[in-house]
């Protein structure tokens, strides 16, 4: 094995290491964009397959976990919009009978209704503040100034109290 | 719903995530390898025929010009195809460098707002190039078979054909629309390039990146 060949390996397992490490973090993402079990496994393949080519990029004195949000939420947001110009082909095709079937959510119909109701950019939100991410860093990964970052939270979380109370 | 609450439940997605997943990972993961490749293929494939055939182009009307410049200058009228068709062949590998360059800049490991802001602005060039491309298709097509004419025969064809047999042509063009349109709305992807070509896309990326300035103001 020549040198180039050993970087390349030991490049691959530290990736797959830092990958198995933050595991959690596409879930996260793909439970917010996509709900039928062929579309999570597509998006997941989409997400981790990204992440490796943008991996060369990957400057190692940045958080991982913040690059790696940003990746697969870009993934993710290009992905949800992609599948939606798709369904509308669909439709404007009369191509009914090869939409999907209705989704059932099981024991989170309440959450899938409410995370349903927005927008792409501010499911992005919603999905870094419940892990509980400081309002620094969410608004690194989003681009958006701290100061902003918390006023939208604030209106997100108004929103969503709403929402739920139409609910129940 | 609080945001215990709202944690919990998200966990419990989470896991029926990591389940189906770990599940299907196998069976799924070539399948995926394969479609994710044909499509970046296909990202790739039009910018890179567009540069192809331009390029192509390009070069052999630049000879073709060069070859009978005297005789083009004497008449300059019949000069008019080739350079257009000049003109339009350098417009499309413009285009067509500037999405290679554009898509090599794209890095997702950048702010959310600024990366799908380039990818949304990437989208809107391919689509006007589309736009750009139909527009001017249809005429070149017309101006191409001429040049043949010129440059195998030596016979510039607007000079040569009677007044009839192009208003059968024009009268032929009109009776495909109907047949046209009908091949059109029964294909997925003529569709996607018929809302390209109207102009749908633009818009609907327009509002995108409208709706990412919104987003980034406070």
């Amino acid at each position: 094995m020549n040198t180039a060949e050993a970087a390349i390996i030991s490049e691959q397992a530290r990736f797959q290491q830092l990958l198995e490490e933050h595991k959690r973090l596409v879930f996260k993402v793909v439970s917010t964009y996509a709900w039928h079990s062929e579309d999570q496994q597509d998006l997941a393949q989409d997400i981790r397959l990204q992440l490796w080519r943008s991996f060369p990029r990957y400057d190692s004195a940045r958080n991982f976990s913040t690059w790696m949000y940003q990746v697969a939420l870009n993934t993710a947001i290009s992905w949800s919009r992609q599948s939606k110009a798709r369904a509308k082909r669909l439709v404007s095709g009369a191509d009914l009978a090869l939409l999907p079937a209705p989704i059932e959510p099981e024991d989170s119909n309440e959450l899938y209704v409410l995370i349903q109701s927005l927008d792409e950019l501010s499911r992005a939100l919603l999905v870094l503040y419940i892990d509980e991410r400081s309002h620094a860093e969410i608004g690194e990964i989003l681009g958006l100034s701290t100061g902003n970052v918390a006023t939208k939270i604030s209106r997100l979380k108004a929103r969503l109290r709403i929402e739920a109370a139409d609910q129940n | 719903m609080d945001k215990q609450e709202f944690s919990t439940a998200w966990l419990a997605l989470e896991n029926r995530v990591e389940h189906c997943t770990a599940q299907q990972a196998t069976l799924q993961l070539q399948i995926n390898k394969d479609r994710l490749t044909r499509h970046q293929g296909r990202m790739r494939l039009v910018p890179t025929w567009d540069l192809i055939v331009a390029g192509l182009a390009a070069v052999w009307t630049g000879n073709f010009v060069a070859d009978h410049i005297h005789g083009l200058l004497t008449r300059p009228v019949a000069a008019i195809p080739a350079l257009l068709l000049f003109a339009f062949a350098i417009v499309e590998i413009n285009l067509s460098v500037r999405h290679f360059i554009i898509a090599a800049a794209l890095d997702l490991g950048q702010p959310i707002v600024e990366s799908q802001r380039k990818i949304a602005n990437l989208r809107r060039l391919r689509v006007k190039v589309t736009q750009w491309v139909f527009a001017w298709a249809l005429p070149l097509w017309v101006i191409f078979p001429v040049l043949l004419g010129q440059f195998i025969f030596g016979v510039n064809f607007i000079f040569a054909v009677d007044r009839g047999w192009l208003a059968a042509n024009v009268a032929f063009g009109i009776a495909m629309i109907p047949v046209v349109n009908w091949v059109l709305q029964k294909s997925k992807f003529a569709v996607s390039l018929q809302d390209a070509i109207t102009g749908k896309q633009v818009s609907e990326t327009e509002a995108f990146l409208a709706e990412l300035a919104e987003f980034q103001q406070a």
